[in-house]
């Protein structure tokens, strides 16, 4: 038997009690990891399950499949790996609440040719990703998408957004236990999407200028195309919604299928415009909707004048021409207009308390027209959702629409000097037991029972069809950011869908948390925002604007970053001289007598 | 442990009679100050919220962590007052945990002193205190494991320099086996355990504001791990 020194020994001991120390943590780790209480501090719960999606889980009857497409690899996109913490973390506590009936798993493409065969035919493509490295320049296919299966029924969500996934993948499960999405019904004058050929991508026509609407709202509900002048009226018993976009010379028979949806309960929402834009001209060619007298009746009255509201659309307008003294011409700085005829509405201008304008910020209407309320039919309210600011004027009759400074300076003084400035509404919202328009008339349609006032419905009219046309959905100022109109949309259509749990959670962590407009503030205190101001003074006022803007950013920077410095300075400064006065204080014995020093 | 906390709270004292101390405690604001404020994209987001303040946390503990720990140990051999230190009446463990709390109590009030940017951000939007508070809670976590990595390698070798490069090289490793995880050459099942092991993901975990039981054990764990191994060290020392 081999005799070992003690100090090896000993040495060996130690090596192996470190071993079986790393062992023992390890096993720990694992545990850990399958420990699953947490605590969310963040004020709106934003990384706990919504009470919908609990409510949503809650209802499954049986196994919900659930598998998550992603590349495990992300080398040159490793941004996204925050994302990826996020939606791993939402579906394991979906997995957990879930007690058994939702199963996650995770699937990577890209490791086999049958991974990547079965994410494509269930609809899940890769997203080409540019990135660059040492090695150069190239494209990394990123996977990032869901495919949902319950009973025989199948949901795919093709991309997933962390700020979004909880809302599609209620919805996605809500229709999956409905056996079909809810069904909003959509009326207008755009012409019809061609067939569809295999294997040719669609081209939408140029007039499909609902199209953006359409796909934003197909993530939720089925968007049925009707022609109610042709379609029989039970194409509308099963729908959840009506929405009217931009009604033109509507007929008769047309009202009246609005008008006998909305009296037997319906919800309605009518995109009303006054006119089309002629992008030739740049002038409103005012169009006939035939709907004005049905609205009337429903005791809303759109105003035939656009409104220009000073809280405008910054519009970058560029500078004038100089000419140099070698006589080549440039351009001086550029500015931004407030384009009063877009309106931007924020958080001041909505119904605070309505659930509908939850979490919204930066609307902006394109040539808006105001609503006025009343009379309203006995048992009908009404409630202004979204309204201009107090500075706002109307432009009525033929004007030139284009953007450029004259022009919008020229309409701003015309608007001041016409109608009152006031606050007008753009959204209003009726509910109650509507009476039939056709209820003391001749119905269009002979031999149909009239009904009036059966069951309680919402209306909500929109004083602009552009806001949520493909341009509005898109616009987007630099200085202000993407528009809240598609969420007005989705939140208008949930609300009157009575999806207002999907409003809840679609809004919840949209609330901005902005800090102050510093420039905003800073052209206000040296007065640049007043609209009288002859162009000269008023880039003399921005300039210092943004002077007096930088400033108070640096303040607050070098604030931050030298007074913490200074403070440890003077601590230290006090700690050292304590010290060294006690050094230099005379030594006393214990027991009291004289000390040295 | 009552010892201990004598041991801290002289280990804290005597940190403060050097200046190295308070350059840590002024530089650690100053510097997170010029990161968020100065060089950061804060006022051009223009966002209420501290998520890129938080984000250089993990990465800033690399070379601070080791430098508040570089002479817990290294200082204590190579001017042999460990021999000094190990006749007092204490026990291993005590001294390892009471020169782990102080080190962590000087930490606790550097992040004390970068309090400013929250109020800062507070006084200029709503600031949703909730990830503040995680974020705190999480760096001081973090900051306890980075401290015990650097405690550890302190107890590796008699130069301070060493000790420090030692530590922040462990860090730095440790903040990047995340992006390792993800890369093609790593084989699955490894590339899961790398993951887990990362501290920046996890501390990113807590500092939005999700304070989870297993990123806490997992700091606690590591931070034990790596006092004991400290421990282990010191005790071939005493007992060679």
């Amino acid at each position: 038997m081999a005799v070992i020194a003690p100090a090896r020994r000993q040495r060996r001991e130690r090596l192996i009690s470190g071993l079986l120390l790393a062992g023992v943590v390890a096993s720990l780790l694992v545990v850990a990891g399958h420990v699953r209480p947490r605590l969310d501090l963040t004020q709106d719960r934003l990384f706990s399950l919504a009470p919908v999606t609990r409510e949503v889980l809650g209802r499954l009857e049986d196994r919900l499949q659930v598998k998550f497409y992603f590349n495990r690899r992300l080398e040159g996109a490793e941004a996204l790996l925050p994302a990826r913490l996020v939606l791993r973390d939402f579906l394991d506590e979906v997995e957990a609440a879930g007690g058994g009936r939702v199963r996650v798993e995770t699937v990577d493409p890209t490791e086999s040719v049958a991974a990547r065969s079965a994410a494509e035919a269930a609809g899940i493509t890769a997203i080409p990703m540019p990135t660059s490295d040492a090695a150069g320049a190239r494209i990394v296919n990123v996977y990032q998408g869901l495919e949902l299966r319950y009973q025989d029924r199948t949901e795919v969500l093709p991309v997933l957004v962390p700020g979004e996934v909880e809302f599609a993948f209620v919805a996605a499960v809500d229709s999956l236990l409905r056996d079909r999405r809810p069904v909003v019904g959509l009326v207008s004058r755009e012409p019809p999407m061609p067939p569809a050929l295999p294997g040719v991508a669609e081209a939408v026509p140029p007039g499909r200028e609902f199209e953006s609407l359409r796909i934003r709202l197909g993530r939720r509900y089925a968007v049925r195309d009707l022609d109610l002048a042709e379609d029989a009226p039970d194409r509308l018993s099963d729908l959840a919604a009506l929405i009217v976009a931009r009604p033109e010379r509507l007929s008769p028979r047309e009202v009246f299928e609005i008008d006998q949806y909305l009296a037997g309960g319906g919800r309605v929402l009518v995109l009303w415009d006054g006119e089309r834009i002629d992008v030739e001209t740049n002038r409103p060619q005012p169009t006939e909707t035939g709907l004005d007298d049905w609205l009337a009746a429903m005791g809303v009255r759109p105003e035939k004048a656009m409104v220009w509201d000073q809280a405008g659309f910054p519009f970058p307008i560029p500078g004038a021409p100089v000419r140099l003294p070698d006589g080549t011409e440039v351009r001086g700085p550029g500015r931004t207009v407030n384009y009063g005829l877009w309106p931007i509405v924020q958080a001041s201008g909505l119904a605070a308390d309505h659930i509908a304008c939850q979490g919204l910020a930066n609307l902006c209407f394109l040539w808006a027209h105001g609503l006025a309320l009343g009379p309203l039919p006995a048992g009908v309210t009404a409630e202004v959702l979204v309204r201009t600011s107090p500075a706002t004027g109307a432009l009525a009759g033929d004007f030139d629409l284009e953007p450029y400074l004259e022009n919008v300076e020229r309409l701003a003084r015309r608007a001041r000097s016409g109608q009152e400035q006031r606050s007008r509404a753009l959204v209003v919202a009726l509910r109650g037991a509507f009476p039939s328009f056709f209820a003391d008339r001749e119905p269009p349609v002979a031999g149909r029972p009239i009904r009036s006032a059966a069951e309680p419905g919402l209306l909500v009219v929109v004083g602009d069809a552009d806001a949520f046309s493909n341009r509005g959905i898109e616009v987007a100022a630099p200085s202000l950011g993407p528009s809240g109109n598609p969420q007005l949309a989705a939140n208008l259509v949930d609300w009157l869908c009575q999806e207002e749990g999907l409003v809840d959670l679609r809004v919840r962590g949209g609330r901005p948390r902005r800090i102050r407009n510093f420039r905003q503030e800073a052209l206000a205190a040296v007065g640049a925002l007043d609209p009288d101001l002859d162009p000269d003074r008023r880039e003399e006022l921005v300039a210092e604007a943004e002077r007096r803007e930088r400033r108070i950013r640096r303040l607050i920077s070098w604030g931050n970053v030298l007074v913490p410095p200074f403070l440890v300075l003077l601590l230290a400064l006090g700690h050292f001289a304590f010290h060294r006065a006690r050094a230099r204080r005379p030594w006393r014995p214990a027991g009291g007598g004289e000390g040295t020093t | 442990m009552s010892r201990a906390l004598v041991v801290a709270r002289r280990e804290l004292m005597a940190a403060f009679d050097s200046p190295a101390a308070w350059l840590v405690l002024a530089l650690v604001p100053a510097l997170t100050a010029v990161l968020f404020f100065v060089l950061g994209g804060f006022f051009a987001a223009g966002a209420a919220s501290l998520r890129d303040w938080f984000a250089a946390v993990p990465l800033l503990l690399v070379p601070v962590a080791p430098a508040l720990t570089m002479r817990l140990w290294a200082e204590e051999f190579r001017s042999g007052t460990e021999e000094l230190l190990f006749t007092y009446p204490l026990r291993t463990s005590e001294l390892v945990l009471g020169k782990f709390l102080g080190a962590l109590g000087l930490l606790a009030i550097a992040l004390f002193f970068t309090l400013g940017a929250p109020l800062t951000v507070a006084a200029l939007g709503p600031l949703d205190w909730g990830p503040v508070i995680g974020g705190y809670l999480g760096s001081l976590l973090l900051g306890a494991a980075c401290l015990a990595v650097g405690a550890f390698f302190s107890s590796c070798t008699r130069n301070q320099i060493v000790a420090w490069l030692l530590g922040a090289v462990a860090l730095l490793v440790f903040n990047l086996l995340a992006v390792a995880a993800t890369s093609a050459a790593m084989p699955e099942w490894l590339g899961g355990i790398l993951w887990r092991l990362d501290f920046g993901q996890r501390f990113a975990g807590i500092a939005r504001g999700v304070v989870a039981v297993d990123d806490v054990l997992f700091y606690l764990l590591m931070t034990f791990l790596f006092l004991a191994w400290n421990g282990l060290r010191l005790e071939a020392r005493r007992w060679p």
